[in-house]
């Protein structure tokens, strides 16, 4: 994240500042509002010192006999007081309400955006960020951006107002010398507040730093723990752990002493402004040269000013925290989606299109490396599959069965000169996106389900399917037993929160949420590798008859799973190796015989005579 | 194409969310747990305490000394004749006043380093602590616990707990000093005024309860709110794919803008919330400063009183209601240090590794191993192994063979005592390793894993780990299992970096490091269970040869799965779920014609 070069991270921020912009061209009256908001609140803060300084002054005439302060007129005065609060309240509530509204506006908006964004990114994008830095872009950086935005704002302007009123105010009204005696510890404050704020914010990224090998330390030693236990090596861990531990330790001492240090030197220094005020402003008080309410009054003024004065330096760090996480933002909702409509080829309208596919797929020469790999996913590989009929694909780990129905999803996009795939004679990058996916129903090898009801994930689409319609498939993926075991039924939460459901009732499940959707070509990729061979046999059985009509693409590890396919295909490193139908390739007497001779043994139950 | 949730790297955002379930185990005892981490400091904290009284006093005289400085200026107007004598004194106050501010900064300096200092070092001694008893526990707990929760456990949670005691803890005692010192000096000063600041107090104790109350509220629900979208954006940004296919864009978009909408909705109450409550203290405040004004000044008028008490009270009652409001917020910061407190103490609970009672120590081992019925299951019910008896005797070679899922692994982690059997014996020489110190046993046995893993370091520190043993010795180890010679051809041969996970180096340089590793101490007994992955001709020759070297002169038992290392065995075990199905050499096995001649047949005819 730090290495980022300079000029992207100012492109970055440019774009994040035009996002900034834009929202402020929709939301500039909030700040107004806000604005005027702060100056009544700011007048009404000045207007207390002022107004008991009058009283002061009052008194101060009454007793010497220059003026008749009744204690009626005394009780208006002190009423005027709560006046001024109470008008002070609304002020700054309004204040609130407009400034950090408008921020929460933001906040909302560009979260929206963001997600708006990630779904359209593709797995490329996923592939290369972790999902813990996309979270800390929508909790970390946003709220960075959010907290300048709505406090760092309102807090810079109101300090600005207030110093600008008073200064104006004291130099008018009051003796310039006092004024500027007792001004003359503030331009210090700020510069060693700016000063200290680079010194501890260099200390803290020290802490930081040592934190992040501190946990990557601990991540290697819990990774490797299994080693770490076979060679004893606990103890010496421990004490490599201390270390690191003690460098982290020590960083925070470092930060500690001059935190130690920046704290009391404000209070120092705020004191010293009273303190010029006690001796400088006591002395011409009692020259006269100021009357005692004016004293009152400048006292007052400090009182006010000293904490959003100290208040900057967080402040200025609120803002510059904001600009940075606003380019990381900006980096991600600028961020190209690399699969779309009109990629490649003009798209085909979709009103020129037949309502679904039938399903005849052509893969021709097709050839996949991934980005950051050299070696290809993919190598030559030629199918032909026509409507109604099931391929099944077999392979190792890693021989590229999952990417070659990525390619045909369009999960990846493939070079153009690296092959092609058609179906029903349409190039599928010349289909529409949304079109070749609504054509395609899918079972993932993860059987990833979202934290919500059963129901839900079974019906999983934009339009909502009938309850007849779900318990229908639950019941052909051979869940609907379970289900009806669970306390709530269909309704049932699954997730974190919820039940937990094995691994393969999820994969029936996922089954279902595919079934469900009656697409014309269906894939399951190692979808059933978590059920027992029972269980497997039944769900075969049911969607055979679901098989019907659909074109279906089945990968597994198990020779039983696509043992009935029209066509089966071994991949080994990207190529196909062998293919056929399962008897054609058992008289073959290759790898597939290989693997369906250790898999007849494997499900070998008791011994056989020996 | 599924990706792997970096665990750690969300630390400080998901991880550190709180779900309900632990909202719920945070009781009375939380507290305690909590704060049983500083007991061994306490004089420190005592100290601690100590100098905030003192920075609360040198607060509470400022106020004083300007209200006195007043009274002089009002006495000096009064009085012009005098003006010199008030001069005088009020120079006088002003140096008292600046020393007590220098006062002020040096006692207020001491005071954050101790407790930042000490902070430090309870974190520190808890981090270690943590750590110390992760390096504990058995297997079965990593097997069920993600690296990455463990990880937030020792780093990012003591860290949070830092957070209370740098922050909540102190401000929490400068809180309640400043308000007991405030009283105490107000009724010193003037009882009657004294009563009429606290003649708000009812008011502003009504608002402060009503807020904390919707505060908690609206607090609890914004954190609900915001781990809701965390978790439903990280479900998503893991599910995308799903999404994508399914054309489910435009419904999960509105499904984010829901929670999303909720989410600001509750931040614009609380900014309500805030809004009004804040400057409702503050007008509460400004009915205190009126009654102060209108009762001390009408006592002014009539000389009862001074000016400058009237000034003392003003300043006090500001700085008597400051804490109240402050301790009124501070719930919040609390809640999140007690949930990671709780979690490390659930951590710390965890029963670590059972440790045999050591009554025979494992000297000058021969390298006899027997296992005599064993029978073990990883959950008490389903049986792994099955009543699996046999005899390695010192210096045989034996290979395991079977299908996956047969057990074989499970033998290994049985003999290094990372699973306890639950019924027959394991001996080593004779002596059951329920008798033996794990370390004495673990020490003895040389291991290679299926997954090698590197760690961050050099290739000599990752071949001898942290035992203290000489760089001969390590050439010596390469050099039987044949890793020296790429070894040598790297730039700084023994000294060259591996990364973490050591991604730099093919597979086959792995292995070929592990084993090194696994010999360098000079076991008796080697513990193998061989890669499966496929590595080119050269480096294949390369490993078995290596094999054979580092098996010369040592029992060892190999989970094989290279026809070399089959053939090579004194005996051949074949495995099939979780029972001793053959045994024998591979010769007798072959005419045998059954399991094994089966497996053999499939995998290398």
């Amino acid at each position: 994240m730090f290495r980022r070069n300079a000029s992207k991270h100012d492109e970055n921020l440019q774009r994040g500042l035009g996002l900034i912009k834009e929202f402020l061209s929709k939301n500039y009256m909030k700040y107004i509002y806000g604005l005027l908001a702060i100056i009544v609140a700011d007048l009404c803060t000045i207007l207390t010192p002022i107004l008991s300084g009058r009283i002061v002054d009052g008194i101060v005439d009454t007793v010497n006999g220059t003026d008749n302060l009744t204690s009626r007129r005394l009780l208006i005065l002190c009423s005027i007081f709560i006046g001024i609060a109470m008008i002070k309240m609304l002020a700054n509530f309004f204040t609130r309400l407009f400034v950090l509204g408008a921020s929460f506006i933001l906040d909302f908006g560009t979260r929206s955006a963001m997600f708006s964004k990630l779904l359209e990114l593709t797995m490329n994008y996923y592939n290369k960020k972790s999902s813990g830095e996309i979270m800390a872009l929508s909790t970390n950086d946003l709220s960075a951006v959010t907290r300048a935005m709505g406090m760092g704002i309102m807090h810079v302007i109101n300090t600005i107002i207030l110093l600008i009123f008073s200064v104006a105010y004291l130099a008018i009204k009051l003796n310039v010398g006092l004024t500027l005696a007792v001004f003359i510890p503030f331009p210090f404050l700020i510069i060693i507040i700016s000063q200290f704020g680079k010194f501890i914010h260099k200390r803290f990224k020290k802490v930081q730093e040592s934190f992040a090998s501190l946990t990557g330390k601990t991540e290697e030693t819990i990774g490797g723990i299994r080693v770490v236990k076979s060679f004893v090596q606990e103890e010496h861990e421990i004490a490599n752990f201390e270390k690191f531990n003690e460098e982290n330790y020590q960083a925070n001492v470092a930060l500690a002493k001059v935190r130690a240090v920046f704290h009391p030197t404000l209070s120092l220094l705020s004191n010293v402004t009273y303190f010029i005020l006690l001796i400088f402003g006591g002395l011409i008080a009692m020259d006269g040269q100021i009357s005692l309410g004016e004293f009152i009054v400048v006292n007052g003024f400090l009182g006010m000013l000293v904490r959003p004065i100290t208040f900057i330096g967080m402040i200025i760090n609120f803002l510059q925290r904001g600009k940075v996480s606003l380019s990381r933002i900006s980096e991600l909702l600028y961020q190209k989606t690399d699969i779309y409509d009109g990629k490649f080829n003009e798209t085909i309208k979709e009103d020129k299109l037949p309502d679904n596919l039938r399903g005849d797929i052509i893969i021709n020469n097709l050839s996949f490396t991934y980005e950051e790999k050299k070696i290809k996913a993919l190598d030559n590989i030629s199918i032909k599959l026509k409507h109604g009929q099931t391929l099944g694909v077999i392979g190792e780990v890693g021989s590229g069965k999952t990417t070659l129905v990525n390619l045909l999803t369009r999960i990846f996009d493939f070079e153009e000169n690296q092959g092609q795939i058609t179906i029903d004679g349409y190039d599928i990058k010349e289909l529409p996106l949304h079109y070749l996916r609504d054509n395609i129903g899918y079972v993932p090898q993860d059987n990833f389900l979202f934290s919500d009801t059963i129901s839900y994930n079974v019906s999983f689409a934009e339009k909502q399917h009938s309850k007849e319609e779900i318990e229908d498939a639950v019941k052909k993926s051979n869940v609907y037993e379970n289900i009806m075991e669970f306390p709530d039924k269909f309704d049932t939460f699954l997730g974190e929160k919820g039940v937990n459901v094995s691994g393969g009732q999820k994969q029936r499940l996922c089954i279902a949420r595919a079934l469900i959707q009656k697409r014309p070509i269906m894939i399951f990729d190692d979808c059933l590798s978590a059920v027992d061979v029972e269980t497997e046999k039944e769900i075969l059985a049911n969607l055979r008859d679901e098989r019907e009509g659909r074109t279906c693409i089945v990968i597994a590890h198990r020779i039983s799973t696509i043992k009935d396919s029209d066509l089966i295909v071994v991949l080994g490193d990207g190529k196909i190796i062998e293919s056929g139908t399962h008897d054609e390739l058992v008289l073959l007497n290759g790898e597939y015989n290989k693997m369906h001779r250790l898999q007849l043994m494997e499900e070998l139950e008791g011994g056989v005579a020996s | 194409m599924t990706r792997m949730n970096k665990g750690p790297g969300m630390g400080s955002s998901a991880s550190r969310s709180i779900s309900q379930d632990e909202k719920r185990k945070i009781g009375k005892d939380s507290m305690k747990h909590l704060l049983k981490h500083a007991i061994p400091y306490w004089p420190w904290f005592l100290l601690a305490l100590l100098l905030v009284t003192m920075i609360t006093a040198t607060v509470l005289v400022r106020p004083y000394l300007l209200g006195l400085a007043i009274d002089d200026i009002y006495l000096a107007i009064r009085n012009p004749e005098s003006v010199s004598q008030y001069k005088d004194h009020i120079i006088q106050l002003g140096i008292i006043f600046i020393a007590v501010a220098v006062l002020q900064f040096i006692v207020a300096y001491f005071n954050t380093i101790i407790l930042n200092v000490t902070s430090a070092k309870i974190i520190k001694a808890l981090r270690s602590k943590v750590f110390t008893h992760v390096m504990s526990l058995p297997f079965r707990y990593f097997d069920k616990t993600p690296i990455g929760s463990v990880v937030t456990r020792i780093c990012n949670d003591t860290n949070a707990i830092n957070e209370m005691y740098v922050n909540v803890l102190v401000n929490f005692f400068r809180d309640i000093f400043m308000m007991v010192g405030v009283i105490i000096t107000m009724f010193f000063l003037d009882v009657k005024m004294t009563l009429v600041v606290l003649s708000v107090l009812p008011l502003m104790a009504f608002a402060a309860i009503l807020f904390r109350k919707k505060a908690r509220k609206i607090h609890t629900s914004i954190r609900a709110r915001l781990s809701a979208l965390n978790i439903f954006l990280s479900e998503h940004i893991s599910g995308m794919k799903i999404v994508q296919l399914f054309n489910m864009q435009k419904v999960k978009q509105s499904e984010f803008d829901e929670i999303n909408k909720q989410y600001k909705n509750e931040n614009r109450s609380r900014i309500k919330l805030w809004g009004i409550f804040r400057p409702f203290m503050e007008v509460v405040s400004a009915i205190a400063l009126g009654l102060i004004m209108w009762v001390g000044g009408k006592d002014v008028l009539t000389s009862t009183i001074s000016i400058g008490l009237v000034y003392m009270f003003i300043n006090y009652s500001g700085k008597f209601f400051q804490p109240i409001m402050s301790l009124t917020e501070m719930y919040n910061t609390t809640q999140a240090s007690l949930v990671s407190s709780e979690r490390i103490e659930v951590l710390l609970n965890t029963k670590a590794e059972q440790k045999p009672k050591a009554t025979k120590s494992l000297q000058n081992v021969k390298g006899k191993i027997e296992f005599k019925n064993v029978w073990f299951a990883y959950d008490e019910e389903n049986w792994i192994l099955k009543d699996v008896s046999f005899t390695v005797l010192p210096g045989e070679k034996i290979a395991i063979v079977g299908t996956t899922g047969a057990g074989k692994t499970t033998i290994i982690s049985l003999i290094l005592g990372f699973y306890r059997h639950q019924k027959g014996d394991i001996l080593i020489d004779g002596i059951s390793i329920n008798d033996v110190n794990l370390k004495e046993l673990r020490n003895a046995i040389g291991t290679v894993r299926q997954d090698v893993f590197l760690f961050k370091g050099d290739i000599e520190t990752n071949i001898k780990l942290y035992n203290d043993i000489p760089t001969e010795q390590v050439i010596k180890a390469a050099k039987t299992v044949n890793a020296s010679k790429f070894i040598s051809q790297l730039e700084n041969t023994y000294k060259e970096q591996v990364n973490q996970r050591g991604t730099t180096f093919s597979e086959g340089q792995r292995q070929l490091l592990s084993f090194a590793r696994a010999l360098v101490n000079n076991p008796k007994i080697l513990l193998l269970d061989e890669a499966t992955s496929s590595v080119d001709t050269n480096t294949e020759l390369l490993i078995q040869e290596g094999m054979l070297h580092m098996m010369e002169g040592r029992t060892s038992i190999t989970i094989a799965h290279r026809l070399s290392t089959i053939v090579h065995s004194d005996v051949i075990l074949f495995i099939h779920k979780g029972r001793i199905k053959e045994q024998g050499t591979h010769k007798e096995l072959l005419k045998k014609k059954g399991y094994y001649y089966d497996l053999y047949t499939i995998q290398f005819s």
